[in-house]
């Protein structure tokens, strides 16, 4: 709950109310890494699932 | 179940000032934007969109990236600039993972890849940058209704390109049922744009040893990347589907060369999509999650219904989709 209510304080614009949005650089940061880590997992993931099961997943899409 | 969505609910009160003053929640088909102008979308409407999403991927190919934007739009109101900045943030997952199970004979040419790059964010930042403009151009009024530039663009925008990538689909699936009867495969289109780009020899003209190219122009390299990198920049698209033929057919670039150098080339847009779209706050990361958790397996799960079923008839049935998410996306500007 605290770290949903810090993403959300997060992806406030740190700017005024009515000027350009201005990002927090923690927003920004894990909007690159976030993906990147649960793409990881995910990638983990689907080996595992190969190797109990003796199967071939695909791919990923591009 | 509904969630909050905090970067959507910030656009939404910029596009539709009007909707942060209402009396009473406004309720959509999956959902509800909140007296104070927050977005609340349903979560069971979210996971199912994203697994269609990723099992249409997995069955069709790449032109089911052109319907992820839309979709988020019609399905859940968020707008364009968010969904196709949190396109390009999920897509940082699908390329990380794509790298690592594609993961070829490392037959990369690192320098297409750096010159492809050059173009793509290049073109990338302008798509990103015209998104921007759009986002903040306003509204107009079409038919008594005020509606905002970036939505009625986008429309149109997405509309055609959907129009054009549905028709392809329906010739594919023509042709290919046409070739099952006359027991034939079915015949190459001409490529006759890319007859006429190989010809060209604009200078500088560079070699590419690693891919056997001896001489090519370095404006063919960087437009191939800058047209690709705009509509990512703008749409949220990988440009796979432009980049892989055009290394192919173009640049005459070996298919397996061609695989790897797209890898490296999409991972790497990806993270510059992600980065600049996030600066300019149209990355909601919630959204993203959600959709990179059900993308994949649905993914997976396209793979392996294309093996098992007739590819002709539901090529018909992707067009058909198609043709109906075009005209309920005019039917929500226009009522």
């Amino acid at each position: 709950m605290a770290f949903w209510q810090w993403l959300t304080a997060m992806s406030q614009s740190a700017s005024p109310a009515g000027e350009l949005f201005a990002p927090h650089w923690p927003y920004v940061a894990l909007a690159l890494v976030a993906p990147l880590i649960i793409g990881l997992i995910l990638a983990l993931i689907l080996k595992v699932i190969e190797n109990i099961f003796g199967i071939k997943l695909g791919g990923g899409d591009i | 179940m509904a969630i909050t969505l905090p970067i959507a609910s910030h656009w939404q009160q910029i596009l539709s000032p009007d909707l942060g003053r209402l009396a009473e929640p406004v309720h959509g088909w999956f959902y509800a934007i909140q007296p104070n102008g927050d977005l609340a979308v349903s979560l069971a409407a979210l996971i199912v969109l994203g697994l269609c999403l990723g099992l249409l991927g997995g069955f069709f190919g790449g032109a089911s990236g052109f319907l992820m934007a839309p979709l988020l739009n019609l399905v859940g109101h968020i707008p364009y600039n968010v969904a196709v900045g949190t396109e390009l943030s999920t897509m940082v997952g699908t390329a990380t993972l794509a790298n690592l199970r594609q993961r070829g004979l490392g037959y990369i040419d690192y320098k297409l890849g750096i010159l492809l790059i050059l173009g793509s964010v290049i073109g990338l930042e302008i798509g990103a940058q015209l998104l921007k403009y759009l986002t903040y151009a306003g509204g107009v009024t079409l038919v008594g209704r005020k509606i905002s530039l970036v939505q009625l663009v986008m429309t149109l925008v997405y509309g055609g390109l959907l129009a054009w990538i549905g028709s392809q689909v329906y010739r594919e699936a023509r042709s290919a049922r046409q070739a099952e009867f006359a027991d034939g495969a079915p015949g190459v289109p001409p490529l006759a744009m890319a007859t006429r780009l190989q010809r060209v020899a604009l200078p500088p003209l560079i070699s590419l040893p690693m891919s056997g190219v001896e001489a090519v122009s370095l404006w063919v390299i960087l437009g191939v990347g800058a047209v690709t990198g705009l509509l990512t920049g703008l749409l949220g698209v990988s440009g796979s589907f432009i980049r892989m033929p055009a290394l192919i057919y173009i640049l005459g670039i070996p298919t397996v060369v061609s695989i790897d150098t797209n890898l490296l080339n999409y991972l790497v847009l990806a993270l510059y999509g992600a980065f600049t779209h996030s600066v300019k706050g149209n990355v909601d990361l919630l959204l993203m999650v959600i959709l990179l958790v059900t993308t994949v397996p649905g993914y997976q799960g396209g793979g392996w219904l294309r093996k098992k079923l007739p590819g002709h008839r539901l090529q018909l049935l992707f067009a058909g989709i198609i043709c109906a998410i075009i005209i309920t996306m005019f039917w929500k500007v226009l009522r």
